[in-house]
């Protein structure tokens, strides 16, 4: 198809408007060019104004006036917003050029940010991609090009109810064998069901492609120009994923809110579920710390065929094209990224650090339960990094959705989501 | 534009109604029509702006495949004539939320204006005490806000849920009201349906009062029932408050987004997508071209129900 | 439309005694208090929610009584977030928006009642067309446009989109051409300015369509939710359904006790305001019914 004349007519308003408003059309869109000058050595100055969601923004000031100490001309102004709701306020300043600095972005949207021509490529030699986690440095990369520096990580192991398992004399699941006995044993020891899992409200995939992974399944071709959800290996994940239904362990009708599934968890009517380093707090506030002590365990998800993947999540910085005071974001994200604030960050947050060698000291390495996070990680992986993605992502829930609840067989989801994948594509072909 | 059209009557009606100024000389018609512009030059000025040029923009968006991506260059998309208009009706969950709005506007309007009537009329006839509590009562829904309000309801849905253990007194054992696709859509008109009464109820009770009740006295001692009386008399003369009443209803009804967004997100199994939810998710994908179509899908019908509406209530009137 | 009014003349307002047998009416009575429990109930379970401890509320199965009342939800909401600044923005915006609305509105309803002039049929027909464009249409655009004037993340940007509505000129319109012409044509004779007339004649009669104006505006905005989402950047300009919307709930937890404090917060001083203002609020949605 080529550009035809009507259409610039019609969309010639549209463009008088934006250069009316004193905007250039002049978005570079994709990517693939040269990255930014590099970062020198000297300290930061002036005013850096970087944007953190939730919890971290409450938190990051506190760490940011440590950056002050070695930087004493550099300020760094914290401007904290919700996490809900975050990528529309991310993707309003891109589009009106009004940014901040810098800011904090959820692992799984950096790939969208990176699209729309707004997000600065990392320069060359900030930082060293091989100190992090893999999938977390996995998932800050589009096109080629990297555009953000990971921060901290989170990733999902299995919590589980630690008195039921020993009145039933069993231990945690090492494989998928052992996983259905092992919840069946739980369920007879009084828990409606075994396992929660979701069933299609937003983002289960993030709980369902990591038994595809650990069947073996990769979703896309090498280069990531093809998706490949129709291997027998994303059937055999799928079909593993049922089998948790119709054997009754877990119910067809998962929470459908956050925060559903801990007083299930507590009142000792769901006997397990999967979830990230936050869930200890969660469980803290639904149960008391000694319900937490005494009665929850935790361990790596039990493995596959191949691997015993999970999902990485996390948060990436990353710097807009508009920055104001460019040098300086990078600064306060490389000094963010050294081994030593990561472990204060920790301190701070809670948050698990993103970088390797931060785990090698202190609490990091003699806690039992991070040492479960801390092996979990070596194998999670990220959503595949297309624009397309949050598309792609709500098809792969409705067809989630249709097999949990049994309107559809895992073969036939699987090639609804193949088809329907392939023609919303990658998003790079235009 | 045949939106346009649909709303004729009244202004035909309106303008029909009073003298017109035509005999006036030609030069006091200009000096008019400038003192007039002036008047509504400041609602020109921003309803042209914010009401009329998006319009304009969402229209040339819906023939053309633009994304997000394009917001910066829109000269570079291509455009693609009805070719989003044919994808909306290829795509099954289209389909579905278009029946899913059918089914929200056919079962919830008729549910409203009859409860709403309902209880206009016991309002009006039956009673003399603590009437004005009722009605403050039965409206304060209508004044809440939808994001306080879902909290509760998504609590009042649960399984063991207020709403069930009060089934379960009468010995009816409640669905999972929003888990289930059979039960989810009937939660949700029962949610609107709560919120939206208030209005066409107080709308009904000025028109009952402006009926004279030696009306409806005289067919009773003329030997007819009640409820005939009723019929062949009241609800007559409510008919141009009944047209009222069905307009203002189908217009909200049809752009049903509220509900589903805060309490379903379109599911269980997309049964509570609407077509206004359909196109703020393309939206929220980026398809602006395809969101757009939607959106128009919806200006089509409401217009076309309102000028169904009008054909009915005014043939009959 | 307008016939069922005429007939309505102060030599029929009396009404007769009801002839209804006591059981007939009992029973309706029993309807109506049934009717109203359950219309009242969600908001029961909302303020009684409010000062329970988030466990309790979460807890199954859950109980109407606060076993454990406290204050700790409410105090979280104002200590931790500032909810006073999101009440002033919702206020500054509401306000804002029903001065807007009062002056253009009737300003343009007045011309397109009272005076006649070239351009009023079009302009009239884009009024109602706009009647029934939903919001969802018109949303993208509007969003791109406000924030390329730069105007995103501004009471501006809040504001300017619902400054005048066109059913606010739809309803004005209606009102202001059931004045008698007779009033504004002596009014022109004695060589009054249209203005003059405005000002003198038609706003002081007008009262009952502007409080119904007015009040409905402000609800629409106090209520407004997603506008103000997408537009309100950074918390100081947050309005308070958005705050609710996107304080109560983490990226991995929602804190319900909050989420009620914060509900209750919103709701009470509209429905405070409902009650105080009741008898107009009713009688200008009544209005709107029958003009």
């Amino acid at each position: 198809m080529s550009t035809s004349h009507l259409s610039k007519a019609l969309i010639g308003g549209l463009a008088a408007t934006l250069v009316l408003a004193g905007c250039g059309r002049s978005g570079t869109q994709g990517s693939g060019g040269a990255t930014g000058a590099p970062i020198g050595d000297s300290p930061a100055k002036g005013e850096i104004n970087v944007w953190a969601m939730g919890t971290e923004g409450e938190r990051l000031p506190e760490l940011a006036a440590r950056f002050r100490k070695a930087n004493p001309d550099a300020k760094v102004k914290v401007t904290a917003i919700p996490w809900q709701d975050y990528a529309k306020k991310v993707e309003t300043a891109i589009a009106s050029q009004d940014t901040p600095d810098a800011t904090l972005v959820g692992s799984a949207d950096l790939t969208n940010f990176a699209s729309t021509g707004g997000l600065e490529q990392v320069p060359a030699g900030l930082v060293d991609t091989s100190s992090f986690y893999r999938g977390a440095a996995q998932s800050t990369t589009y096109d080629g090009g990297t555009y953000g520096v990971p921060w901290y990580v989170d990733t999902r192991v299995l919590f589980y109810r630690k008195d039921l398992a020993r009145a039933a004399g069993v231990s945690a699941p090492k494989t998928w064998k052992e996983y259905g006995p092992f919840l069946k044993a739980l369920q007879k020891q009084g828990a409606k069901w075994g396992l929660a899992l979701p069933t299609g409200v937003a983002a289960s995939w993030q709980g369902v492609l990591p038994f595809m992974w650990q069947a073996g399944a990769r979703l896309m071709n090498d280069n990531s120009t093809k998706f490949t959800f129709d291997t027998p290996q994303a059937l055999e994940g799928l079909e593993f994923y049922q089998s948790f239904f119709t054997s009754k362990t877990s119910t067809r009708n998962g929470a459908v809110s956050l925060g559903e599934i801990e007083p299930q968890f507590v009142a000792g009517s769901t006997a397990a579920l999967i979830s990230g380093p936050w869930e200890t707090a969660l469980l803290k506030g639904a149960g008391g710390a000694d319900f937490v002590k005494d009665k929850v365990g935790v361990a790596t998800l039990p493995k596959g065929a191949t691997s015993n993947a999970s999902f990485i999540g996390g948060g990436h910085w990353t710097v807009f094209k508009k920055a104001k005071n460019r040098d300086g974001a990078w600064k306060f994200i490389r000094w963010l990224s050294e081994p030593d604030v990561q472990q204060d960050w920790h301190e701070l947050s809670g948050d698990l650090p993103a970088v390797q060698a931060a785990w090698n000291e202190g609490k990091l390495r003699s806690d039992p339960t991070l040492a479960v996070f801390r092996s979990q990680l070596q194998t999670a992986l990220p959503g595949p990094t297309v624009t397309t993605w949050k598309q792609i992502s709500a098809v792969l829930d409705a067809e989630i959705e249709k097999v949990a609840k049994g309107v559809s067989s895992p073969k036939a989801a699987l090639e609804r989501i193949q088809a329907k994948a392939s023609a919303i594509g990658t998003g790079r072909s235009r | 534009m045949t939106t346009a059209t649909s709303l004729e009557p009244v202004r035909e009606r309106s303008s029909a109604g009073r003298p017109t100024q035509r005999s006036r000389r030609g030069s006091g018609h200009l000096r008019r029509t400038v003192v007039a512009w002036a008047f509504c030059s400041p609602f020109v000025l921003l309803f042209a702006t914010f009401g009329i040029w998006p319009v304009f923009s969402s229209l040339s968006m819906s023939v053309t495949d633009i994304t997000s991506r394009d917001v910066q260059t829109p000269f570079s998309v291509n455009f693609v004539g009805l070719e989003n208009y044919t994808a909306l009706f290829g795509d099954p969950t289209f389909v579905r939320a278009a029946v899913n709005t059918l089914y929200f506007v056919a079962v919830g309007i008729p549910l409203t204006m009859v409860l709403s009537l309902a209880v206009a009329v016991a309002l009006n006839s039956g009673i003399q005490r603590a009437k004005g509590l009722f009605r403050v009562a039965y409206f304060a829904p209508v004044v809440t806000s939808i994001v306080a309000v879902a909290v509760v309801w998504r609590y009042l849905y649960k399984p063991d849920g207020m709403i069930n253990s009060v089934l379960s007194v009468v010995g009816i054992s409640g669905p999972d009201w929003l888990n289930d696709p059979n039960w989810s859509m009937p939660a949700l008109i029962l949610m609107a349906v709560w919120r939206h009464f208030g209005i066409p109820m107080v709308i009904f009770l000025a028109g009952l009062q402006s009926i004279p009740p030696e009306l409806h006295e005289a067919a009773v001692v003329d030997g007819a029932s009640r409820w005939r009386a009723f019929r062949s008399v009241t609800l007559p003369l409510l008919r141009p408050t009944t047209l009222v009443v069905a307009i203002l209803l189908s217009i909200s009804y049809l752009q049903f987004f509220e509900e589903p967004f805060v309490m379903t997100s379109g599911g269980p199994l997309d049964s509570t997508t609407s077509i206004s939810y359909y196109a703020y998710q393309q939206f929220g994908f980026g398809n602006y071209g395809l969101a757009s179509a939607a959106s128009y899908v919806l200006v089509t019908a409401i217009a076309l129900l309102s000028l169904l509406q009008f054909r009915i209530f005014r043939a009959r009137a | 439309m307008t016939a069922t009014t005429t007939t309505t003349g102060p030599a029929f307002r009396e009404r007769r005694p009801s002839r209804r047998v006591p059981t007939a009416r009992l029973v309706l009575y029993g309807a109506l208090v049934l009717g109203l429990l359950a219309t009242l109930a969600p908001f029961a379970w909302m303020f009684l929610g409010s000062v329970k401890p988030t466990g309790e509320i979460v807890a199954h199965p859950s109980t109407w009584l606060p076993r454990s009342p406290t204050f700790g939800n409410f105090e979280q909401l104002l200590s931790k977030q500032n909810f006073g600044l999101y009440f002033l923005n919702s206020t500054v915006v509401a306000v804002t928006c029903v001065l807007g609305n009062l002056l253009f509105c009737s300003m343009a309803g007045y011309a397109f009642a009272k005076i006649e002039f070239a351009g009023k049929r079009l302009l009239f027909g884009l009024v109602l067309t706009m009647l029934i464009i939903p919001g969802v249409t018109t949303f993208v655009p509007l969003f791109v446009l406000v924030s390329n004037m730069g105007l995103g993340n501004s009471y501006l940007g809040l504001i300017l989109p619902f400054l005048v509505t066109p059913f606010g000129v739809f309803i004005m319109r209606q009102f202001i051409r059931d004045i008698p012409d007779a009033l504004v044509e002596a009014a022109r004779l004695d060589g009054a300015g249209e203005s003059r007339i405005f000002l003198r004649v038609i706003l002081p009669l007008t009262r009952p369509a502007l409080a119904t104006l007015a009040i409905l505006t402000f609800l629409a905005q106090w209520n407004n939710f997603l506008w103000p989402l997408v537009i309100a950047q950074t918390e100081d300009h947050y309005t308070l359904p958005v705050a609710l919307a996107l304080f109560s709930t983490g990226a991995n937890g929602t804190n319900y006790g909050l989420l009620l404090a914060g509900a209750v917060t919103v709701v009470t001083p509209i429905i405070l305001l409902f009650l105080a203002l009741q008898r107009h609020f009713i009688q200008g949605i009544a209005n709107t019914g029958i003009k």
